[in-house]
């Protein structure tokens, strides 16, 4: 009896395995294979020649090494705009006391309701406006910030007692000071939950980029997988090796930062 | 030094931006709703016009039905989701790394999810089709039929998202008392009794949040579909791919606002339901 | 002080930043052309030189876009915020921009005495919903080429030529009984001629306002059951019905065809590939139907509603568009200009002994009655459409499948896509 539920168990958790990791693999394995093999059917779950010619090839088969430095690009602007903001506007809206503080609350608080999808035909039409269309400024900045990143510092700033800013004061520390010296540094993990959720999110971005992106040399990954998946069925083979590498760097922060990823959520969410 | 100026200063460049890139766009949805616009020339005044015509457009109200026939995923992916984060709960390394495999989807981004999938799916070529032939089952027009390719765009969202919410059920899982199962534990309960009388119960505020917050995710589906099926004819796209085209294919960008405006009352009420649960919970 | 300096440059910052940087200078025009590149670089540089010593202050920025990509080009410039000012497109695909409002109407611009100067035939080409979207640059029609000594052993002369198409498809009918060879390269089933002959015949592939098909209504039905017999009676070959427009030539230059209907440029691939058949080659007026009327192909200069100095932008289309400029243009190439003054140049007229010549003189009065036809091609799913139409073409021929019940079915997949436009 035990037996069985032992066993049981075990071909659960294998088809669990099985089901979230296959499509990488699959991914993976057809990236290594040569033309003949990726469109054999019936389809060969290993390549009989792993090869890296894919991997080789992708460069050429588009301007590859242009749209990992725009993804680059676009993911640190991104980042480093979600970060300075957030972290300025949440220790403001956290410590300080101004006329417009509840103004400036309602405003993000009412950000968090509009969802990306209703807002990319106002924000194509700014960025347009501003000539930011087709650039990688206009393809990072307009959605670099994110409401909740800003709720996140606030309530990071928030727990931290108001003892600590009055000894300060006492001891005549300036308010740049104040904030850049001390109260900045104690919010660290939250700095590298929103740095890290920023970052894997503007590499992932897709809807806002497709729109704003027009010229082939401003493309970012996403964008430019995505049209090299459509110009002709025989390229997959390329599509599938630049995907692969497409996703090294998410999951290497993935490896790399992983107790930040249960801490994130269970900081953000709510219990 | 405590001047409100320089207190302006910190929250000033927030402000800008959530005003611009936020406050701005909702106001400019809907002024742009009542206006034809394109690329080319100038907005033109059109009053209810465009809201008229999305009252009688086939197309919009098929693209709607589809988006809310996705919206089917929500229910499955609070269960699948549920059932993980009931799995994996202890903090085993074996559970850990079952968490991280179970959460690196929901890190992928769209556009490789839609790729990898399209590839699953793919009629004459994916390995899906291939094992259901070895089943006796022949060809199913995984990408290029209705409701075959709403499916399809279904199971990919489902196995992005399953991670990402059994994480969250793993964070109100943790505030569950131990008491309350040891006791149950005691009384003889088994291991699934125990999961729907007592978990279940006390995480019921979870439970509906990551249904309404998944239904208004799935809901608003786009990327994957435009990934993995280009080239739908028009009413078997989803509500946001339909407001797409509309905006930046046939660059009728007042109607697409009067779409948008749609989409965003939708997703309004999904998400001022989920603000009242969370205010009920958290004292915001 | 320190905060207040800060602050002051942030702010400065900030509205710069948001202030509209134009990514175009102020007083450059940008021009697209299509496919003029090279064969006319010198020509149009020439004409670029000479209007900006004229303009002073103004720089033309010339682009020339490969035929294929040019209106995706012009959306996603547009998209991008960077639209040309000035561009040169074909006549066919100006519905679809004008629907946006993206032109600018020259009469707004340039005086009547300036548009009166074009052919009115020309001038309804590139309007849209009777309001002028540019102005027409070179055109082309297509010229009835025969092989002279094929028809005359089969008995005809030029006076037994068909003059529209049920003589066409008479004479056909004829040549083959006659001589058991096939008279006529023509397409039927792919890039299919049967849609313009249609409406030169005075029937109609949709309404007007392109909102649902007419191609099965019983008259139409007829017309094409004229051509799905001929094959099925062995009239003409199966190349018609499957085949691309490409055909047409080569198989006239094998000598295997007497007739093909084709624009005069073609002449000089004739006499440089086929010289034997180019010594037989004659040329006669194009099968006008009914209506007396055929298709004609233009192109047009257009200036974007973007356009930030569109007077100047007119100035230069006016100068480009010119009959001298003109003139000239036609004699670097094989093409026709769309205005009256130019079509009266000796050139046009008077006859120098050459078939080229002649073609000319012919081509040029038979522009007078040459009208843009097949509306549908501004639709933006025209592909989808035309193959929609075409398959049920080549079911009635090769799958024996009625062409009655195809044509039904074609029309309701039209009626399905038409209206997504």
């Amino acid at each position: 009896m035990r037996l069985f539920k032992k066993s049981t168990k075990y071909v659960i958790l294998a088809v669990i395995f099985l089901i979230f990791s296959f499509p990488f693999l699959w991914l993976l394995s057809t990236s290594l294979k040569g033309t003949e093999e990726v469109f054999a059917f019936p389809p060969k779950l290993l390549p009989s020649q792993p090869n890296v010619n894919n991997y080789l090839e992708v460069w050429k088969a588009a301007p590859f090494e242009k749209y990992f430095l725009n993804s680059i690009i676009i993911s640190i602007i991104s980042t480093l705009t979600n970060l300075i903001i957030a972290s300025l506007s949440g220790f403001a809206l956290a410590k300080l006391h101004f006329k417009f503080k509840g103004i400036f609350f309602l405003m993000v608080l009412s950000a968090m309701f509009l969802p990306r999808e209703a807002s990319v035909i106002p924000l194509y039409v700014i960025t347009l406006n501003l000539g930011m269309a087709d650039t990688l400024l206009g393809a990072s900045l307009p959605v670099a910030v994110e409401a909740f990143s800003i709720l996140m510092m606030r309530n990071a700033f928030l727990s931290i007692p108001d003892e600590i800013q009055e000894a300060a004061i006492v001891d005549g520390c300036g308010l740049f000071k104040l904030f850049y010296k001390i109260m900045l540094p104690m919010t660290f993990p939250t700095l590298t939950t929103i740095c890290i959720f920023s970052f894997i999110g503007a590499w992932g971005d897709f809807l806002w980029p497709i729109i704003v992106l027009k010229s082939q040399e401003n493309y970012t990954l996403q964008v430019g997988l995505s049209y090299m998946l459509g110009t002709f069925a025989g390229n997959f083979k390329y599509v599938a090796a630049g995907s692969i590498l497409a996703l090294i760097p998410v999951i290497a922060i993935f490896i790399f930062f992983q107790k930040y990823f249960e801490q994130g959520l269970f900081a953000g969410i709510g219990k | 030094m405590k001047r409100e100026s320089t207190f302006l200063f910190f929250a000033l460049p927030g402000a800008i931006f959530i005003f611009s890139f936020s406050i701005l766009s909702i106001v400019s949805l809907v002024v742009f709703s009542f206006v034809d616009y394109n690329v080319f020339s100038k907005p033109e005044f059109v009053g209810i016009k465009n809201y008229i015509n999305l009252l009688s457009d086939k197309y919009f109200w098929a693209c709607f039905a589809n988006s809310l026939f996705i919206t089917i995923a929500a229910p499955l992916l609070v269960i699948l989701s549920l059932v993980l984060a009931l799995l994996f709960r202890s903090n085993y390394s074996r559970n850990k790394f079952f968490r991280a495999i179970c959460f690196l989807p929901s890190l992928t981004p769209v556009a490789i999810i839609g790729i990898m999938w399209q590839w699953i799916f793919s009629e004459d070529y994916g390995i899906l089709n291939y094992l259901l032939s070895l089943l006796g089952i022949s060809k199913v027009k995984w990408l290029s039929s209705s409701p075959e390719n709403l499916i399809s765009v279904m199971i990919a969202t489902i196995w992005r998202g399953a991670g990402y919410y059994m994480m969250i059920f793993l964070a109100a899982l943790s505030s569950i008392p131990k008491e309350l199962e040891e006791a149950a534990q005691i009384d003889g309960a088994n291991k699934i009794q125990i999961a729907l009388k007592v978990i279940i119960p006390n995480i019921w505020n979870t439970v509906v949040f990551v249904f309404v917050i998944s239904a208004s995710s799935a809901i608003r589906l786009f990327s994957e579909m435009y990934v993995m099926i280009p080239g739908l004819p028009t009413d078997n796209k989803s509500l946001v791919y339909y407001l797409y085209t509309q905006s930046f294919e046939k660059f009728k960008l007042g109607y697409g606002s009067a779409i948008a405006f749609v989409v965003f009352l939708i997703s309004l009420i999904f998400s001022f339901y989920n603000f009242k649960l969370l205010e009920k919970k958290n004292n915001f | 002080m320190k905060h207040f300096k800060i602050n002051l440059v942030i702010c400065i910052c900030l509205s710069l930043f948001f202030f509209q940087c134009s990514k175009k200078k102020e007083n450059e025009l940008e021009f697209w052309t299509l496919q003029l590149s090279p064969m006319f670089n010198e020509y149009i540089e020439k004409k670029i030189k000479e209007y900006e010593r004229t303009h002073p202050g103004i720089k033309i920025k010339w682009v020339d876009i490969p035929y294929d990509a040019a209106i995706q080009k012009l959306l996603s410039s547009a998209a991008a915020g960077s639209p040309p000012d000035i561009v040169n497109l074909s006549a066919d695909y100006i519905p679809q921009f004008a629907q946006m409002k993206a032109f600018a109407n020259p009469a707004d611009y340039l005086n009547s005495s300036e548009i009166n100067k074009f052919l009115p035939n020309a001038l309804r080409a590139v309007s849209f919903k009777n309001q002028l979207c540019g102005l027409p640059w070179y055109l082309n029609t297509y010229a009835l080429i025969y092989n002279k000594e094929l028809i005359e052993l089969a008995g005809f002369s030029e006076k037994d030529l068909p003059k529209n198409f049920y003589e066409l498809a008479n004479f056909v009918k004829k040549y083959k009984d006659k001589t058991g060879k096939y008279a006529l390269a023509w397409t039927i089933g792919k890039d299919s001629f049967l849609p313009t002959a249609l409406e030169s015949e005075g029937m109609s592939m949709t309404d007007s306002n392109l909102t649902y098909a007419l191609f099965n209504s019983p008259s139409s039905k007829e017309f094409f059951m004229l051509w799905i017999d001929l094959f099925k009676n062995g009239y003409i070959s199966s190349d018609m019905v499957i085949k691309p427009a490409s055909y047409m030539i080569e198989t006239y230059m094998s000598g295997q065809a007497a007739l093909i209907l084709t624009g005069s440029v073609f002449l000089k691939r004739i006499k440089d590939n086929a010289p034997k058949i180019y010594e037989v080659t004659r040329i006669a007026p194009n099968i006008k139907g009914s209506t007396g009327k055929h298709d004609l192909a233009a192109m047009s200069l257009c200036v974007l509603n973007t356009c930030k100095r569109k007077k100047e932008a007119f100035e230069f289309v006016a100068f480009i568009l010119s009959p001298e400029s003109q003139l000239e243009f036609c004699k670097l190439a094989p093409v026709f200009p769309s205005t009256i003054e130019t079509l009266k140049d000796d050139f046009f007229i008077k006859y120098d002994g050459t078939i080229e010549s002649y073609a000319r003189i012919l081509c040029s009065k038979d522009l007078l009655s040459a009208e843009k036809l097949l509306a549908v091609k501004s639709h933006s799913r025209y592909f989808e459409l035309k193959n929609i139409f075409e398959e049920a073409i080549q079911k009635a021929c090769l799958k024996n499948e009625s062409l009655d019940i195809a044509l039904d079915e074609a029309a309701l997949e039209w009626n399905k896509i038409l209206p997504d436009n």
